[in-house]
Parts: C-alpha cells; sequence; structure tokens
C-alpha cells in the first residue's frame, strides 16, 4: 500500500484498533515502541481544526473512546495487534470506513452459510449469520416497542438505557417473572457490548418500550394486547415487536380486527412484527401461521436452526394468504434473562425479535423508512434461502449497511479471520 | 383474562370505519346493550369490554358494530 495519505482525490483508509479500557495506555506504548508515530486528539484540543492526518502521525489516538486509528499499517503492524490481542490490550481491529448519507439499504455482500460450527466468541450466531455485527446502525433515535411479558429493567447490560414499561396484563405484576419478555427484548434492543458473553443485542441505541401484555403465567387477551399496541403508537414507537401468539387452524381466515390494527399501524408510521407460531412437528405436520401474524397487515416470521433450515416447530403459510414474510434465527438464541442471568430459548418468539432489531437499524438509517416503506426495505434486504417460500417467506432476515468499505487491502482481515474477503 | 362473573365472558368488537364520527355514540348504546369494562380505542375503532354470553347477539344488533367476537388468549411462541 502506498504511504501517502490520499491516492488521487480517495482518502486512504486505514486501520481501527480498539483497546481494552483498562489497556489502552499499554496498548499506545506498545505502538509507539514498535515504531509508530502516534498523536493524541489531546493535543489537538485547543486547535481550531483537527488536520485528518493528525499532522502527518501514523496513529491517530482517540483516548476518550480507547481508539486508535493506524494510517500506517504496513506488515510490522500485524505481529504487534496480533499479540495485543492475545494479551487482551486490543479488543477488536477492523478496516477504516467512509460514511454516507443513505438513500437506500443496502445488505452485506458477505456471503450466507450455516453456522452449524459456529463458536458465538463475540457475537451470537444469529447476529452472525444476518450481518448485524458488520453494521454500523445502532437503531440511535428509533422507538422499539416489545409488546410481551415484562423486562427487567435492572438488568446490568440495560444501565443508562432510555426504557419505559407500561404493564396492561390482568392480575399480574410489573415483573418479568417468565423471563420470555427480557430475552426478546435483549436480542432487539441489547447492548454492543454486554456485561458477560457475545454481543446479543441488534439496536443497542433504540429507546426500548416493553408493554406488559402477556401476563406472569405467560398468557394474554386481545384486550392487553390491543391496548399495549395502542400505547406503542401513542409512544410513537415506529416498530413494535410481538412474540406472541394464538393458533389458528387449517381453514381458518385472518383475525379481521388485526387486520385493521395492523393498516392503521402501518399508516402511523409503525411495522407490527409477531411470530409466525410453533405448532409444526416438522417434516411431517407444517400447522399454518398463528393469530395475529396472520394478518396480511402484520409481518409474520419464521423460525430458522443453526442449518439456516426452517425450525421443526415453525408454522408455515398453510392457509392461503397467510403467508411467512420472513424467517430469522429462532433456534439455540442466547439473551438476556433476569436477575442479570443470560440464557439460551427457541421459538418464533425468538425470531421475531431479531427482525424488529433490523427493522430498527433501516428505520434509523433514513427517514423514508416508516410504516410500509419499513416493510418493504424489510423484505427487500431479505437474502435467499432454499425453502420454499410457505417456510421462509422471503428468506433470511439480513442486516443493512450504512457504510462503504472503501480500504482495498484486506489482507489483514484474512489472516486473521475478522472479516470476509 | 375471563371475569370474575362466570357467565361474562370477554369480547373484542370491531366498529365500522365509516362510523368514526359516531363511536362515543357507539359505545354508548354497546353499554346500555350490557357491555361492561369498557376500553375504546378510537385509532383502530376496536372496543374491548365484558358481557354475559347472552348478551352477545344484542351487541351485533348495535348499529355501527362490524363485528363482536369472544376474545382469544395469546401466549408467548416457545415451543
Amino acid at each position: 500500500m502506498a504511504d501517502s495519505d490520499h491516492a488521487g482525490d480517495v482518502p486512504r483508509l486505514g486501520t481501527v484498533v480498539r483497546f481494552t479500557p483498562q489497556a489502552a495506555g499499554t496498548g499506545v506504548r506498545k505502538l509507539e515502541s514498535g515504531g509508530f508515530r502516534v498523536a493524541s486528539s489531546r493535543d489537538f484540543r485547543n486547535a481550531a481544526a483537527v488536520p485528518n492526518n493528525f499532522g502527518g502521525a501514523d496513529v491517530q489516538y482517540f483516548e476518550r473512546f480507547g481508539i486508535a486509528i493506524v494510517r500506517h499499517d504496513g506488515a510490522r503492524l500485524a505481529p504487534l495487534v496480533e499479540q495485543a490481542m492475545r494479551e487482551r490490550v486490543v479488543t477488536s481491529v477492523r478496516p477504516e470506513v467512509v460514511y454516507r448519507a443513505l438513500s437506500e439499504v443496502r445488505r452485506s455482500e458477505a456471503p450466507v452459510t450455516s453456522l452449524a460450527q459456529f463458536e458465538e466468541t463475540s457475537v451470537t450466531w444469529g447476529l452472525e449469520v444476518t450481518k448485524v455485527a458488520l453494521s454500523t446502525l445502532s437503531g440511535a433515535g428509533i422507538k422499539v416497542a416489545v409488546l410481551d411479558t415484562g423486562f427487567d429493567k435492572d438488568h446490568q447490560d440495560f444501565r443508562g438505557r432510555s426504557i419505559t414499561r407500561k404493564l396492561f396484563a390482568s392480575h399480574s405484576s410489573e415483573d418479568d417473572t417468565q423471563g420470555h419478555g427480557t430475552h426478546c427484548v435483549g436480542t432487539a434492543c441489547g447492548p454492543q457490548r454486554p456485561t458477560s458473553g457475545p454481543r446479543y443485542g441488534i439496536a443497542y441505541e433504540a429507546a426500548i418500550y416493553a408493554g406488559k401484555v402477556l401476563g406472569d403465567d405467560g398468557n394474554g387477551t386481545d384486550r392487553s394486547v390491543i391496548a399495549g399496541m395502542d400505547w406503542a403508537l401513542d409512544q410513537g414507537c415506529q416498530i413494535i415487536s410481538m412474540s406472541l401468539g394464538s393458533a389458528a387452524e387449517v381453514g381458518d381466515q385472518p383475525n379481521a380486527d388485526f387486520e385493521q390494527i395492523g393498516r392503521v399501524c402501518l399508516d402511523g408510521g409503525s411495522v407490527v412484527i409477531a411470530a409466525a407460531g410453533n405448532e409444526s412437528s416438522r417434516p411431517g405436520n407444517i400447522a399454518p401461521v398463528g393469530s395475529p401474524a396472520n394478518a396480511t397487515t402484520i409481518m409474520a416470521v419464521a423460525a430458522l436452526d443453526r442449518a439456516l433450515a426452517p425450525a421443526s416447530f415453525s408454522c408455515g403459510g398453510i392457509n392461503p394468504g397467510q403467508d411467512v414474510d420472513i424467517a430469522a434465527p429462532g433456534v439455540d438464541v442466547l439473551s438476556s434473562l433476569p436477575g442479570n442471568r443470560y440464557g439460551r430459548k427457541n421459538g418464533t418468539s425468538m425470531a421475531t425479535p431479531h427482525v424488529s432489531g433490523v427493522a430498527a437499524l433501516i428505520a434509523q438509517s433514513d427517514v423514508k423508512f416508516r410504516g410500509r416503506a419499513l416493510w418493504e426495505g424489510l423484505l427487500e434486504l431479505a437474502g435467499p434461502l432454499p425453502h420454499p417460500a410457505r417456510d421462509v417467506g422471503k428468506g433470511l432476515l439480513l442486516a443493512p449497511h450504512q457504510v462503504v468499505v472503501a480500504s482495498a487491502d484486506r489482507r489483514w482481515w484474512q489472516v486473521f479471520g475478522f472479516g470476509r474477503a | 383474562m375471563p371475569d370474575d362473573t362466570s357467565d361474562k365472558v370477554d369480547v373484542t368488537i370491531r366498529i365500522e370505519t365509516a362510523q368514526a364520527g359516531r363511536l362515543d355514540e357507539i359505545v354508548r348504546a354497546l353499554v346500555a346493550s350490557g357491555l361492561d369494562r369498557v376500553e375504546s380505542h378510537a385509532r383502530f375503532m376496536i372496543v374491548n369490554g365484558c358481557v354475559s354470553a347472552g348478551s352477545l347477539d344484542a351487541l351485533r344488533k348495535v348499529k355501527g358494530v362490524a363485528s363482536v367476537r369472544k376474545d382469544e388468549t395469546y401466549r408467548t411462541q416457545t415451543p
């Protein structure tokens, strides 16, 4: 790679190194001892303007964030970073990227593969396969309603977050005694860097609206569910996530009430995303999508296993016009549980908040993605799967990319496995 | 949730969207026909309430009512 900071008019991009918070000073000293000239953002604190190249230094160090951008990433950087990661001085490295305003959502071009053997060292398999881990979007400025069994707002991973809770279920406590709601909120809106374990949350800067519409027994009725949806619209939520349902029979018609309610939500700029249901016993028996997901105005989400096949329990589009719209990870899903715990759950319940979280990322990317446009954006991004639309709809949920990766030199990431060529 | 009174059922009532201007009047008529624990969602044109099982048909006869159905139970979707 050339040593100049610009190749024609295209800025030459570097490598972003994030230090372990307690070891940032050590990390900088390692770079300096390796012959890199380091300029700190502190050096320019009182300057009228910060030069893009930090005065020609090899490394731009942002101490407030514990991040360094290495401009001259020749062969000498590789062994330094490799050792620093082993010593836990560095937590991550990635190529620097160029940001631009989005006029349309774009999906990752990285190939979709089975994650049967994927070890969840940094992210869950669900976030990996949906390319959430590659997205720079966070859900900031977006309100996500999760209508479920409640939410443990005191969970250690949600400190400092914008959280609004409301109880709609009758004869129930305000707590999430089931743990289901906390798990779903975790997937949709959990943190970028959890206290323990891999990243499991998608829209980590979205505002959380947790409506408890299912009681302490895990059940709710139309009264509580509809009241929760009305509240979510009152609050201005762009996404309403409902990992709940009632089984439908073959030949059933969609519930006309939810047809109407879903339409009002779309007209109001909100997408309702609901679990397709778990009544199947594949391969022998595929049960129809349940209510309210079978309403054409509510997005029905099927569950995939790690092989990216429909989960054995996942309902399908058996009844005419009551289709699965999209599929997302719903087996062996790790997320938060009440009491600062974590755990794994299965179900279209778990697939649904994956879609809701990604919806928040799309909604963040451009205000035009609201209501029906957001619905279309989700389906447009979906990746094809070798399974019938009856089972997976438009295919695999995929997260949008707001960035254009302009670095041509990907050797780093191939060598260390931090990304795909 | 079932009402404390065993012969009562929770219901969801859909109002014809063309009757939006008459919603309050329709709700009053529903109450007069036996509906209680009323919760009205104007933007959805949906009314939730509780009624004795024998009064369901009376609710259906109220002008502007599109449908009346007994509430369903919704559950978490984990197998």
